[in-house]
């Protein structure tokens, strides 16, 4: 596989963990992708650790950035796409998930992330634009 | 200026001595200073502190200081970047005889690129978020070492490289003061769309 996938899936996998863990410390219980969240702290470590675990276990990284490797700019486009590609994931699912587990549940009055707490992303979002609608 | 090269070559000849003896630690070290673990590390701290900070308030000062961070650490890449084109130093492993960890790069070695870019966005968290902001600059400061201790920077390209990294925070601070719509667009869009 080439360098820039391994790299790509690495920050994919470790940027859904981060999310899954930040949401879980601000209670976002909205965009969990597991509901009990001793079993979602449990999805979080192991997409984190285990994504570090097979990067850097799998192959030699210590490339030369100019050749075999990735250089500075390359790394922070290809961060910058897993990262959204992340966001953009999680944000989907746990909002499909929100709707097979909730139904059409009423939107949340809370602005921000803090909607999150208690609608699914695309609730929250769907809320935000009828606000915006009646105003 | 010769006895501080001289010092300078007497670190990273001290701290190389150490590569080879305790075999466990070259393989965390070959880990900690690849060109991947440390940044990215860093960059998921961002991604943890823009979504994980449940006060509304210091939310806002958080996801600010992330954006300074962005903003901060393009700028100090750009710094170095220019500096490397007015001024070439050798790397330590041309000039001695070291255990490399690190593949040989072939840029200039001062001024430390790793640690303007850590120490960039260490120093902008912690500025508002003590707690991370110190983890950070830990991190920071160990993959700056850890690069001394594989034998491809000097000390002073690394002190080089978190001074700047460090005023460039201190400028974004006041330019970022000064385009302050910019930032407070971003936030109040992001906040619009659930992601702030």
């Amino acid at each position: 596989m080439p360098f820039f996938l391994d790299y790509m899936i690495l920050i994919f996998l470790a940027s859904v963990g981060v999310i899954q863990l930040a949401a879980l410390k601000n209670g976002l219980k909205g965009i969990y992708l597991v509901r009990p969240s001793v079993l979602n702290l449990a999805l979080a470590l192991a997409l984190t650790c285990g994504s570090f675990i097979w990067f850097f276990t799998s192959e030699p990284r210590n490339l030369p950035d100019d050749t075999l490797g990735l250089d500075g700019n390359r790394q922070a486009g290809f961060y910058l796409i897993g990262s959204v590609g992340a966001v953009v994931f999680t944000l989907l699912v746990t909002s499909l998930l929100h709707r097979v587990y909730n139904g059409k549940a009423l939107p949340s009055n809370e602005a921000g992330l803090d909607a999150l707490r208690s609608s699914g992303y695309a609730t929250a979002l769907k809320g935000a634009f009828i606000r915006l609608w009646k105003r | 200026m010769e006895a501080l090269k001289q010092a300078d070559s007497n670190i990273v000849i001290w701290l190389n001595q150490w590569v080879g003896e305790y075999r466990v630690l070259d393989q965390v070290v070959e880990v900690v200073v690849s060109d991947y673990f440390t940044p990215v590390t860093l960059a998921l701290s961002l991604l943890w502190l823009w979504f994980a900070t449940r006060d509304p308030g210091k939310r806002m000062t958080t996801q600010r200081a992330v954006i300074t961070a962005i903003a901060s650490l393009a700028i100090a890449n750009l710094v170095v970047l220019m500096m490397n084109d007015f001024y070439f130093r050798p790397r330590p492993f041309t000039e001695m005889q070291l255990n490399l960890l690190f593949y040989r790069p072939t840029d200039s070695s001062f001024p430390a690129n790793p640690a303007a870019l850590s120490f960039a966005i260490a120093f902008s968290i912690l500025q508002t978020r003590r707690g991370a902001g110190a983890i950070l600059l830990g991190i920071a400061a160990i993959w700056s070492l850890s690069r001394v201790y594989a034998g491809v920077f000097y000390l002073s390209d690394v002190a080089a490289g978190a001074a700047i990294g460090v005023t460039t925070v201190l400028c974004m601070n006041f330019l970022l003061r000064w385009l302050d719509p910019v930032p407070t667009a971003v936030l109040r869009v992001g906040k619009a769309l659930h992601l702030a």
